[in-house]
């Protein structure tokens, strides 16, 4: 007897999120994914199929995870103290299981690359709304003397877009402690 | 000596660590850029780690 779809197609995606999450998307067949969401094959071969829940879980993780931390991000006050703290509360995030395995949005250029034009601007978004976050901390930063040239601040908020990256591969070899020394170390280069 | 050491790290040590890091970020950062997006973030982060850590 065949199931049928007894969640909402939103409960199915934050449910999907974090099957993705952990699998990947190569790394999870459609049986697979419907045992894990407990609908029937018919329904993401018919329905909603893996590719549409795939991209609605990377909207899903944008609206939950990153978005909300960037946007805490962008309100600080306190120029490279709140730079150093968003970066430490990522690594606390990547050992507490907050975050289950790594960043999905980094494990998705890892895996995934640019074979989907559709999942590549979701990357675009991504990047751009951490860089334009990282501008507006610096520009905060420079406003509290912390740096002194102004005109290297999109040099800068482009070499904090990598730490984050780094993070999601160092976390898997290094202790927390190391990770907390690894960025105030990173964020000496841009003072 | 002691000016070039941090932590009992030294500049050298320091900086080589930090390459690595930026290796690791550039394997998985750069796989979605162009070849011209890839060679700016490079030399980017190069520059930062070499010349901005006295």
């Amino acid at each position: 007897m065949p199931r049928v779809l007894n969640a909402s197609y939103e409960e199915l995606v934050v449910k999907a999120q974090e099957v993705f999450w952990i699998n990947g998307f190569k790394g999870i067949s459609v049986k697979k994914l419907s045992e894990e969401l407990n609908v029937s094959t018919s329904v993401l071969y018919n329905k909603y199929s893996k590719d549409l829940l795939f991209l609605d879980s990377l909207d899903y993780y944008s609206a939950n995870y990153s978005d909300p931390f960037l946007k805490q991000l962008r309100e600080t006050s306190e120029g490279l103290t709140s730079l150093k703290e968003f970066f430490n509360s990522v690594v606390d995030a990547l050992f507490n299981k907050t975050f289950p395995r790594s960043c999905l949005m980094v494990n998705t250029v890892v895996e995934l690359r640019n074979e989907n034009i559709e999942v590549t601007q979701r990357y675009d978004t991504y990047l751009a709304a951490m860089k334009r976050s990282y501008v507006v901390v610096l520009e905060k930063c420079y406003a509290l003397g912390q740096f002194q040239k102004q005109e290297k601040t999109e040099e800068y908020a482009a070499f904090l877009l990598g730490v984050i990256f780094s993070l999601s591969v160092l976390y898997k070899l290094k202790s927390k402690e190391e990770l907390y020394q690894f960025i105030e170390e990173q964020l000496s280069f841009v003072i | 000596m002691s000016l070039l050491e941090r932590n009992g790290e030294s500049s050298a040590a320091f900086k080589a660590k930090h390459l690595i890091a930026h290796y690791c970020a550039m394997m998985t950062f750069c796989l979605i850029h162009t070849d011209k997006e890839k060679e700016q973030y490079i030399a980017n982060g190069i520059n930062l780690i070499l010349n901005n850590h006295a």
